[in-house]
């Protein structure tokens, strides 16, 4: 099997798409002619491929022809460095001499003041490049063709992630030109050793994807089986990262995200660092990171920022966050339907009184706000913002207090899902969040029939199946199952900077050491 | 498919399961039984027993009575059950009252019942009521006491906290009073004098299952203190010199003890070092200044106290010693730790009356408030 | 075959034989030393001792002569095919009944205290099922889940601990003297049911990463093991006295029952709340012996029947569970089980040994 660097863009052999009249591996000819009546289904259909044919200054008895999708390039970069570079400014001299084959790399040489250029000589490559937001620059004569790379046009300027919103860290947020990112990347990592590996996913998106790892911290076994997987992902297209995320992920059946995706710069740095690896597919702001742990959903960037004993008490109250969107609901429905006796005296008569007024049981009283609850939140991520908050007023305040006093609901089960929901979102990752969601329904049925001992068994086989869960192929659950307490001054609570002086023992890293002479 | 396969059994599994919530309670069609109380049945109803049960208010506004009457406990939960709408539930019981009768005709079959079934609590207290239980519920629900659970659950957690009157749950009736040689200190609860709601006039004491006495505030007091039971409360004091009032008033002070144990030949020495802590309420000197700057005047206070407690403590050991001839104020144990294949035998028969027991009581005022 | 799914660290292995020692027998175990051993049941549980550490040392022996240290590999080069098979197939029908009378206590526990009109099949078939659920994931999530719920125990242990010194008087311990020897050996044998689960060792020997800590380990298990019967038996005497604790069919959870708390009426329930999830490590563990057992002794491919075998032995448990009548029959059977552990244990190394060293099989 080729090696992963060999395959960069517009080498691979996967595309099974149809050429006409031609085989896909073919050599290109010589002639301008040829390499135009290639071209020309794809022009005559598609409006905005430009042919355009040019004359070259220095030589103007060769016919020569740039193509280039509009809209896919930067136009000025375009005008000032192609056209005018070959139309107005070539050197005769220069592009004369030496022999008549060596043409192209003339003017690649000597007319084309880009950076970016390559040479590409396969039908299949040309047509790809064309497609990928090259510019060609075809020469009577040569069947090689320049495929220059001045993609631009109109991109979104980084701004605050939406999602992961941070009060001390940096605002600075991914957006979806894969160039721009890894560039956000490069500037706060300057490391040498920061590798930044690159392929393309999809036939027919031919999604740019970039594996991204710090080459002496990162387990080589972990950054084989990532880009090995990568690799192997035969698919028409992606649309966006999730997609990746789930051909990486080792345990299908699983609501827990095995992967942590952010949207923060500052936060893949960080991870980086920890040795682990970054994926990121052009077209989306998240970039993936593995391996996750099941603790780092529960850690927010903040965390690091903050002075420890601040920091401590948020990751604190996120932890209880995790337990209440898991169990409260259960909870609720095994202390009043089942154990009584745990509520205090005044407590439990105060909430019988309300009971008594709602025709329901318990159970259906909770999946019934539960799914409102469900309900509201859907609908409010999918509005736009001033829409989906008067949507969660209404639903909330409105609709809460119509359910009590039509004795629908008791004010008891309105306080339980409400804590329950500002407790989900007090988790900082999204995808765990839905877990969660889902995970408490689980719960709710679990112990409408078995009570206190079926939450509990619940725990159970939750942990077992945290327990048993891999992120490639390291431990998903690991300061805690399997234990390891060097990681443990990192999980609930987060140590002084200072004496983090190790990465964390539950990634595999080459170099362990984080602070002290070692490193760089 | 393995998987596919382990999941589809777990569904199924677990759906059938859905199907029979078998546990499930409805809390709003429950009666909750606060308080239980246990009497002979009245005269002319036949069984053994009769059962008061304190519900709380759910559906009806007031606090609900009744009593039901049957050869055991458990009957008379099967009365309950044709007689009333709604499930009867043990699990938020918090005061159990033992009449008079029936606490002198023994509590075996009702501490059996109760402490068989896992949702009441071995820790909920429990009272001896001067007459009967039913009645004094009954009394107090007419008095117009709001919340009649409220009154008794809380007069009988907090007791210690405020006098030298034990606190007992139903597990240490249970437990001690079965150990032989050893008696149980109930608080005993009546309608009080002025008719207004209940008092506590004492405690009574229990072995093996029964009653076999009733002791004043003053022998109670006693008794907490030498028992070592963790208790506050007020005592007053009076001051005399040359024969003559000095200075009376009161302090607040809560107890310790310390128990040592030795031999003299064959007779067991028993050594108990009664401590009392705590700071003077009043005090108002007759013929002096009432200022006590003067650490003399303090000792002095602490002296009388002290005196006084000791008196009556060894009034209270020779009526035990004599009359109940059985240990009230759990200083077996600490002979038993010394001695145990000897003594056991000897608690069957008579133990407690032939050992010597020696009180020393002291009391340290450590604050005298704002006043000097 | 996936060897990576059965790999377990030496630390695991030190949680595996705690936690398969330590579950249901522990609620009773202070009333059940207590009755033979009066206030010297705490001597009682360290004599006690004695079985388990033998059997340890006996089975590290054994497997140490070893080269490929595998249960069901040892028997069939000692006994040969047939009657190899055979001795697996008696270890892996004593695991099976072992684990349906634990998975019983268990059962008539949560429905005593927590569930008490739930018929018991369907709190057993939930129980199973869970424990299949666990251990058709191997050895590797068995070993972690052993770990992790160990740290539970500790909080379990320490309400135990409060409640007892809290509650308790240390003069029910006193005097040290006066050791009545009959009582004490009688108890001693009566502990023996709460120490059964150190035979796991035989089979998880194989599946430890490093041969030469797997003695270390499997003795820290058992002294921790020790640790924490010492300590609930001097609590359960502490609180109730010898005497007191013939009342209780569990004292250590009617124990927790004794302080009065106003925010959590019943601490027992959360206590039992954490106990659940530990009441079932000794089946996860015996579960996975009997199947991994029973897997090597017929040589099956791993990856298409072991998913299948965990369902069987999970069948197996499940209906055997459901066969005493009464929670006193358990108790009866569960002596029963203090001697098959005995025979086990001790019988299975010895016989090894003893043909081992006549047919001088050399240590390699």
């Amino acid at each position: 099997m080729a090696s992963f660097l060999n395959r960069l863009w517009g080498r691979r052999k996967a595309p099974a798409d149809k050429l006409p009249n031609q085989q896909k591996s073919d050599k290109l000819g010589a002639s301008l002619d040829s390499k135009k009546k290639i071209l020309d289904p794809y022009v005559q259909k598609n409006r905005d491929i430009i042919f355009r044919e040019i004359t070259i200054k220095a030589d103007p008895r060769r016919r020569a022809a740039v193509v280039y999708l509009e809209g896919r390039v930067d136009k000025q970069v375009l005008y000032e460095d192609i056209f005018k570079s070959l139309m107005l400014e070539s050197d005769a001299v220069t592009l004369q001499q030496g022999a008549a084959n060596q043409v192209i790399d003339k003017i690649s040489n000597t007319c084309l003041t880009i950076g970016e250029i390559k040479k590409v000589n396969l039908v299949q490559d040309m047509i790809h490049s064309l497609f990928d937001g090259l510019t060609l620059v075809m020469v009577d004569g040569m069947s090689e063709v320049l495929a220059i790379n001045i993609t631009g046009g109109v991109q979104r300027a980084p701004d605050e992630p939406p999602v992961e919103k941070t009060l001390r860290g940096s605002r600075e947020g991914f957006i979806e030109d894969l160039s721009a990112n890894i560039s956000m990347i490069r500037r706060r990592l300057r490391d040498p050793n920061l590798v930044i590996e690159k392929t393309i996913v999809g036939r027919r998106t031919r999604t740019d994807v970039a594996v991204l790892y710090i080459e002496d911290i990162a387990d080589p076994e972990i950054v084989r089986n990532i880009r090995d997987k990568i690799n192997r992902i035969d698919i028409d297209g992606i649309s966006a990262i999730g997609y990746i995320e789930q051909f990486l992920s080792d345990n299908h059946y699983s609501p827990f995200p095995q992967f942590k995706s952010s949207e923060r710069p500052d936060k893949v740095v960080a991870e980086l660092l920890e040795g682990r690896v970054a994926i990121m597919a052009s077209g989306t702001p998240w970039v993936l990171i593995a391996p996750a742990l099941f603790v780092s959903f529960l850690q927010a960037s903040e965390d690091y920022y903050d002075r420890p004993m601040v920091a401590n008490f948020n990751r604190l109250s996120r932890y209880l966050g995790y337990i209440l969107a898991v169990s409260l609901p259960a909870l609720y429905i095994s202390l009043l339907s089942f154990q009584p006796e745990l509520i205090p005296y005044e407590l439990f008569v105060i909430l019988a009184q309300a009971r008594s007024q709602v025709p329901f049981p318990v159970l259906v009283e909770v999946l019934i706000q539960e799914i409102i609850i469900q309900l509201v939140v859907e609908t409010g991520l999918r509005l736009p913002a001033n829409i989906g908050q008067t949507v969660g007023v209404v639903a909330g305040i409105v609709l809460g207090q119509a359910a009590i006093s039509a004795n629908i609901a008791s004010p008891a089960i309105i306080i339980v899902i409400t804590i329950t929901t500002i407790a989900t979102f007090a988790l900082p990752n999204y995808s765990m969040v839905l877990a969660t969601r889902l995970i408490r329904i689980l719960f709710i049925l679990v112990t409408a029939v078995f009570g206190l001992f079926g939450f509990s068994l619940g725990w159970f086989i939750l942990i077992t199946h945290l327990v048993s869960l891999e992120s490639v192929g390291v431990p998903y659950f690991a300061p805690f199952g399997p234990v390891r307490f060097g990681d443990l001054q990192d999980t609930l609570f987060r140590g002084f900077i200072y004496r983090l002086k190790y990465r964390p023992q539950s990634i595999p890293v080459i170099d362990r050491q984080r602070q002290g002479q070692q490193d760089g | 498919m393995k998987y596919r396969l382990m999941g589809i059994v777990i569904i199924l599994a677990m759906s059938t399961l859905l199907c029979g919530c078998w546990d499930t309670l409805d809390m709003e069609n429950l009666d909750i039984g606060l308080i239980a109380g246990y009497d002979t049945p009245p005269s002319g109803e036949a069984g053994q027993v009769a059962v008061t049960a304190l519900l709380a208010a759910v559906v009806e506004k007031d606090e609900k009575i009744g009593t039901y009457s049957a050869q055991t406990v458990g009957e008379t939960r099967s009365r309950r059950a044709y007689n009333e709408p709604r499930q009867y539930t043990l699990s938020q019981l918090q005061v159990m009252l033992i009449g008079q009768d029936l606490a002198r005709q023994g509590f075996r079959s009702i501490v059996d019942p109760n402490m068989r079934e896992p949702r009441v609590k071995p820790s909920i207290n429990v009272a001896v009521v001067n007459g009967r239980a039913e009645e004094l519920l009954h009394f107090m629900a007419k008095k117009d006491l709001k919340r009649v659970s409220d009154v008794l659950i809380s007069l009988l957690q907090t007791i210690p906290e405020r006098a030298f009157v034990p606190r007992t749950s139903l597990f240490c009736l249970a437990a001690d009073s079965y150990a032989p040689g050893m008696a149980v200190a109930v608080p005993v609860l009546q309608p009080a004098n002025n008719q207004q709601g209940v008092e506590l006039t004492g405690c009574a004491l229990f072995a093996q299952d029964r009653m076999i006495a009733q002791l004043d505030r003053m022998e109670t007091r006693s008794l907490v203190l030498l028992s070592g039971k963790k208790a506050h409360g007020w005592i007053p004091f009076s001051l005399y010199k040359d024969g003559q009032l000095y200075d009376e008033g009161t302090v607040f002070v809560a107890n310790q003890r310390k128990v040592k144990v030795s031999r003299q030949g064959e007779l067991i020495v028993f050594d108990i070092q009664v401590t009392l802590k705590g700071r003077l309420v009043e005090h108002a000197v007759v013929q002096h200044s009432s200022t006590l700057y003067e650490e003399q005047h303090l000792r002095e206070i602490e002296q009388a106290v002290a005196d006084d407690l000791k008196m009556q403590m060894q009034d209270f050991i020779e009526f035990m010693q004599e009359e109940l001839r059985i240990d009230a104020i759990d200083i077996t144990p600490y002979a038993l730790a010394k001695w145990r294949q000897e003594i056991t035998p000897q608690l069957e028969q008579s133990f407690i009356e032939d050992v010597l027991i020696n009180v020393d009581v002291e009391v340290k005022l450590q604050n005298t408030g704002e006043l000097g | 075959m996936d060897r990576t799914r059965f790999e377990i660290t030496s630390k695991q292995l030190i949680f595996i034989i705690v936690g398969t020692q330590v579950a249901t027998a522990m609620l009773s175990l202070p009333r059940v030393v207590a009755a033979e051993a009066g206030h010297h049941a705490w001597l009682a549980v360290i004599v006690g001792a004695v079985f388990p550490l033998a059997a340890v040392l006996l089975i590290v022996a054994l497997l140490n002569r070893f080269r490929d240290a595998d249960f069901a590999n040892v028997s069939h080069q000692l006994f040969g095919k047939f009657l190899g098979t055979l001795l697996i197939l008696v270890f892996v029908g004593y695991a099976t009944v072992v684990q349906s009378v634990v998975i019983r206590m268990f059962t008539e526990i949560t429905c005593v205290f927590m569930l008490p009109r739930t018929p018991i099949w369907a709190v057993s078939l939930v129980c199973t099922l869970s424990v299949v659920y666990a251990v058709s994931k191997g050895a590797k999530v068995i070993g972690r889940l052993n770990e992790f719920l160990f740290y539970l125990l500790i909080i379990d242990l320490l309400m135990i601990i409060g409640a007892g010194i809290t509650q308790g008087t240390y003069l029910n311990l006193l005097p040290v003297g006066e050791v009545d020897i009959n009582g004490l050996m009688q108890g001693s044998l009566k502990i023996v049911y709460a120490y059964a689960g150190c035979e796991v060792l035989l089979v998880t020997y194989a599946m430890v990463q490093h041969r030469d800590e797997i003695l270390k380990a499997a003795l820290i298990g058992e002294g921790i093991t020790v640790l924490i019967y010492l300590m609930i038996v001097v609590v359960g005497l502490m609180v109730f006295g010898h005497e007191g604790l013939q009342f209780f069919t569990w004292p250590v959870v009617t124990l927790l029952k004794i302080p009065y708390s106003s925010a959590l009426g019943r601490l027992e329930l959360v206590f039992l709340l954490l106990w659940v999830t530990l009441g079932v490590r000794p089946i996860m563990n015996l579960s996975i012996s009997a199947s991994y057992a029973f897997m090597r002794a017929f040589n099956l491919d791993f990856n298409r029947y072991y998913a299948w075998i965990v369902l069987g032995v999970g069948t197996g448990i499940y209906v055997l569970s459901l066969q005493p009548d009464s929670l006193l029959q358990v108790f009866a059977l569960a002596d029963y089980v203090g001697y098959a552990f005995i025979a086990i244990s001790l019988g299975y190394p010895l016989l090894y040994l003893l043909v081992s060293v006549l047919r001088r099989q050399k240590s390699l």
